[in-house]
């Protein structure tokens, strides 16, 4: 209840009982009342005039670093008596070192200086600006302003280091790469045997084939490697998502949180070989991001990735309005989810429009049975689960879908190197399909 | 503990103390045990960090001290009450303001401050007091009503200002 409100009730009330019932003692009390209220108004504060400037270092950081956030406040006004100052959070950060609230005394023209430590998972995070509260010493009149200090921090995920993710796209872009393109040329791997064209280097010329038949000579071909789209899906649908609390069993929270990861080690290989990478989380909304190279489309693409939250729509339950234009025709499409049934059909549309898709499932059923159950894990439901899981990835490899299980205990990185034996087996049979 | 808190349950005690004293005087043993019953409520709220209960403790306080005036008990022993019960409040709100703010900058500076203008205040506030006691006067009933409404304006708008031009 606001304080003024209060002593100006409670005088009023005195004063009003004390002439009804003429005491005199209560009108005498009143003034008690009145005498504090007035200390508020002798001694209040003028309006504020602060100037305040924020520091933020450093402004990019992955998971869990510290965030050291310093504000110097300078008075432009009069003297303040008492002023609480308060830098508010954004929702996901949180104070670890020193305090981001003050109360003090404010002589004019004095400077002052807040520091502390903050640190926070993955996110973009806007300071809303300083929020000063200034009163006289027994707070009866306050003044509040809210100082403009703009800061920003990114809180970018940490992606672990992958050397390569082996992709084969049915079709690549013009320029030169490290991905097979299905063209003989110039290039490392061995592709065929064609006839020798002047100007073919002699030591390209395969020799064994050409004494085979009279008056022509042979070269061979090698595949040529060039750059591809990728399309990256980041599934960000709350019914795919599974939570675990965190920090318990030694997990992140949610599966989400390790998907955001690999497709942030999946972006920066990529698009460190050269490739057009774009990403779409899809999830409440659609966040796109339009395809791109380089070192700033790695940088938009994990903005992209520090922003994702898993969300609910009911357009986007399943992934039926995946938005296909977006993607370059044959290209490579790389859809990051723990998958459910109903995920099949679209998938197998896409691959029969021409896309090779490939997914990267964490695996939901291995990562809830981390999390032990009030009566004890449900063997038969586990039994389940998992069956009908590994029936839904057995119908999309039949379909030319190539898939990861992933089980996220084990690294993303570390994973990759496993799955790399069974994804060139898959691409192999897949290389046979037109 | 930090002084005010200390302090603030001090007051408390006093003004619980001073309101069943001047009720036991006239021979109210019952509403003095209810005041004493207020103690324990008023520290449970101190204890619990009741914020919400603050401003009904110091209306009940100055409530009985105003019937106390009603039925012409010792002026003495309710003002002090009214004053403890006051002082209370104020240094309760101090002590929470002081708990809120990660760091306090010259704790002992702010807190010093704090007690002197209370001090000021309540001697003023006593002052004022003994003098409208010691001082009779004699109004007829139209200047009655015309300071009464001078008063009620008067403090009208100190309260209007008060809000106008704070939150």
């Amino acid at each position: 209840m606001n304080r003024i409100l209060l002593l100006g009730a409670l005088g009023y009330g005195l004063l009003l009982v004390g002439l009804a019932t003429r005491t005199g003692g209560m009108l005498a009390l009143a003034l008690l009342l009145v005498v504090y209220l007035a200390s508020g108004l002798l001694f209040g504060p003028q309006p504020l005039n602060l100037q305040v400037i924020r520091a933020t270092a450093p402004d990019r950081v992955s998971p869990g670093d510290p965030i050291f956030i310093h504000l110097t406040i300078t008075n432009l006004g009069p003297a303040l008596e008492e002023i609480f100052l308060e830098d508010p959070l954004p929702y996901g950060l949180s104070v670890i070192d020193g305090a981001n609230s003050v109360l003090t005394t404010l002589p004019a023209g004095a400077v002052m200086e807040i520091h502390y430590t903050a640190q926070a998972g993955r996110g973009l995070f806007s300071f809303p600006g300083l929020q000063a509260s200034a009163a006289d010493h027994l707070g009866v009149f306050q003044r509040r302003a809210n100082a403009l200090a703009p800061g920003q921090v990114q809180v970018l995920p940490k992606a672990p280091q992958l050397k390569r993710f082996p992709i084969r796209p049915r079709q690549t872009r013009v320029y030169s790469g490290l991905i097979p393109a299905r063209q003989g040329g110039s290039g490392v791997d061995f592709f065929g045997v064609r006839q020798y064209q002047p100007g073919d280097p002699i030591r390209r010329i395969n020799w064994r084939t050409s004494a085979r038949h009279q008056e022509s000579l042979f070269s061979n071909d090698f595949e040529q490697e060039r750059v591809a789209d990728v399309g990256i899906v980041l599934d960000a649908r709350l019914r795919t998502n599974v939570h675990l609390p965190k920090g318990a069993y030694g997990v992140q929270g949610a599966i989400f949180e390790y998907q955001v990861a690999a497709a942030a080690a999946l972006s920066e290989a990529l698009l460190r070989d050269g490739n057009r990478v774009g990403l779409l989380v899809y999830g409440a909304y659609l966040d796109w991001t339009y395809p791109g190279y380089g070192k700033i489309q790695r940088e938009r693409i994990f903005r992209a990735l520090a922003r994702a939250r898993v969300g609910d729509s009911s357009i986007f339950s399943n992934l039926e309005y995946l938005p296909r234009r977006a993607f370059p025709a044959r290209s490579q499409l790389i859809l990051l989810s723990p998958l459910v049934v109903d995920d099949l059909s679209i998938l197998v549309h896409l691959r029969a429009r021409g896309y090779q898709v490939l997914v990267v499932s964490a695996d939901p059923v291995a990562y809830e049975r981390l999390a032990p159950t009030k009566h004890g894990p449900n063997e038969l439901a586990f039994r389940l689960a998992a069956l009908e899981r590994s029936l839904l990835i057995s119908n999309l490899m039949h379909a030319g879908v190539q898939v990861m299980d992933w089980d996220v205990t084990i690294p993303f990185d570390q994973a990759v190197k496993l799955a790399e034996f069974h994804l060139s087996r898959t691409q192999a049979i897949i290389r046979g399909l037109p | 503990m930090k002084l005010p808190a200390l302090l603030a349950r001090f007051f408390i005690l006093a003004a619980a103390g001073l309101l069943a004293g001047a009720y036991w005087l006239a021979d109210y043993q019952p509403v003095s045990l209810i005041s004493l019953g207020l103690v324990s409520l008023s520290l449970l709220f101190l204890r619990k960090g009741w914020g919400w209960l603050a401003p009904l403790l110091l209306a009940l306080y100055i409530g009985g001290a105003a019937v106390g005036f009603y039925l012409e008990l010792q002026p003495a022993w309710l003002v002090g009450a009214t004053l403890s019960a006051l002082a209370a409040w104020d240094l309760e709100y101090f002590a929470r303001r002081l708990h809120k703010a990660g760091l306090v900058i010259d704790q002992a500076g702010l807190i010093k401050a704090h007690l002197l203008r209370l001090a000021w205040v309540g001697l003023l506030g006593l002052a004022l007091f003994g003098t409208t006691n010691l001082i009779q006067l004699q109004f007829t009933f139209g200047l009655v009503v015309f300071l009464a409404l001078l008063a009620v304006f008067a403090l009208s708008q100190g309260i209007a200002y008060l809000r106008r031009a704070g939150d």
